[in-house]
């Protein structure tokens, strides 16, 4: 355990006062997030395929906040009910969870290019939000926020043990904030990016982001498959 | 942007696929590029110390990660700074792991089994109880530490200062479903901690900690629901506005 993972704890072990605590936590979580990973890239050619415009960045944020605290909760009420009986082994439950996580991936990624792959074909693009898309921006969602960070997992379990449950949540919904707010920014650049080259004068530059759609969509089946392996990889080295 | 300026002809699509491929792999392998690392991160237990009392004996079992595992082996000294791993690579199988696993470097050494009685100590009345170490099953259900104490085992001070000195971030779980508190926490700010097995003792009230992180659940789960339910309805009133 060190560098940045480690100093969330530190800081909950430290005596410093809430409110510089649950700053310090969203900071942690910035910089957490800011490391290979953490479901960027997936956001970001997500964001490229559905030509998205920053309200959807904004909502895919939030949603990767929620989602990563709602699973370290989840985890922790899943470690405190069953930490005495030891039946259920956290690694096996994480491995899991990051494997429903890249078919949720997977299964988007595929979805989004077989949509660009015919609508590059036809020349048609209708593209709005519907209650398929929410499910859509969940699951791009999912590649950073359902599986916990570690250290905010041990946070919440140190809040339990030691009677500062309260604090302990707290801190681990700013470390959410945090991760989210990364996701936010390379969301933000990405649509920025892709209207840069919408409005270029120079064809060639058109012409990618006329075919930018089909990359995202690309960079995300292949983002999941990545993380599909490592999950299946991490899973079979359990047994 | 009207339709008649997108549409093109099916001759044109045809001749424009190799280009929508080249794309999606280019795209798929901007993807690669930007995934080499692990995105996510699954974690085992944490450190996690189990307390029972038999007699005048006191059992603590360490489990933890098998990173945790290895950072151990290296503090005490059973292995070295800079790892080399050797693999038999035959032609027709599976790589082999030439000489000594790490794991058997580090169940055999006896650094390890000193680290373990210097940094797992109870105490009865103040003088420490006489420590065994066994290994054995170190990395699959975790060392087992035996105390001999002078008397039947009641009250007792449970030290625990395992890998803080690795890094002061480290924590060990302490379990004692027998022993009141049944549950505690060792940082390396507060490594000793007081466990009674008084067969009376009532154990800790852990439904107030389930009923807070419940409700914790629910807040999410409906900060969640709202957030989405706002988002959409935000949404499609700028739909209709931009239809107007």
């Amino acid at each position: 355990m060190n560098g940045i993972e480690a100093e969330l704890l530190r800081i909950f072990d430290s005596a410093v006062a809430a409110p510089v605590a649950l700053v310090l936590s969203a900071l942690v979580g910035a910089g957490h997030g800011l490391a290979p990973g953490h479901g960027k890239s997936i956001a970001a050619g997500y964001l490229v395929s559905e030509g998205a415009r920053y309200g959807r960045a904004v909502a895919l944020a939030l949603i990767v906040a929620v989602m990563h605290t709602a699973s370290v909760v989840v985890l922790g009420v899943l470690w405190w009910l069953t930490v005495d009986v030891a039946s259920v082994r956290l690694e096996a439950v994480t491995r899991w969870i990051q494997a429903a996580m890249a078919l949720c991936v997977v299964v988007l990624g595929t979805i989004l290019l077989r949509r660009r792959w015919r609508e590059s074909g036809s020349g048609h693009a209708h593209r709005h939000v519907t209650g398929r898309s929410w499910l859509e921006v969940c699951a791009a969602a999912a590649a950073g926020g359902l599986l916990p960070s570690p250290s905010a997992f041990l946070v919440l379990v140190s809040g339990l043990l030691s009677g500062r449950t309260g604090l302990a949540l707290a801190m681990v919904a700013m470390f959410g904030l945090g991760l989210a707010a990364v996701v936010l920014v390379v969301g933000s650049l990405t649509i920025a990016g892709r209207t840069r080259f919408a409005h270029s004068s120079r064809p060639s530059w058109r012409k990618v982001h006329q075919l930018a759609p089909l990359l995202g969509a690309g960079a995300v089946v292949v983002g999941g498959c990545v993380l599909l392996w490592s999950a299946v990889s991490g899973l079979v080295a359990l047994t | 942007m009207s339709d008649e300026g997108c549409v093109v002809t099916m001759r044109e699509a045809r001749s424009a696929w190799p280009r929508r491929l080249f794309m999606a792999l280019a795209g798929s392998l901007a993807g690669l590029a930007l995934m080499p690392q692990a995105s996510a991160h699954p974690f085992g237990e944490p450190q996690t110390v189990r307390l029972q009392a038999a007699g005048a004996v006191v059992t603590l079992t360490w489990t933890a990660a098998s990173d945790d595992i290895v950072a151990l082996g290296m503090a005490a000294g059973a292995l070295p700074g800079r790892r080399t791993l050797v693999f038999d690579t035959a032609p027709n199988g599976k790589p082999k792991p030439v000489g000594r696993t790490e794991a058997e470097m580090i169940v055999g050494s006896a650094s390890v089994r000193k680290y373990f009685a210097e940094h797992l100590v109870v105490r009865q009345d103040g003088r420490a109880c006489r420590s065994r170490v066994f290994l054995a099953e170190l990395v699959d259900t975790g060392a087992r530490v035996t105390f001999r104490c002078p008397k039947p085992v009641t009250d007792v001070d449970v030290e625990v200062t395992m890998l803080t000195d690795v890094h002061e971030a480290y924590r060990t779980v302490a379990i004692a479903p027998d022993a009141t508190p049944n549950r505690a926490l060792y940082t390396a700010r507060q490594s000793v901690h007081g466990f009674s097995f008084d067969s009376d003792a009532v154990s800790a009230d852990s439904g107030g900690i389930v009923g807070t992180l419940g409700k914790a659940t629910v807040a999410i789960g409906v900060v969640a629901v709202a957030t989405l339910a706002a988002s959409a309805a935000w949404t499609a009133a700028r739909t209709r506005l931009g239809r107007r």
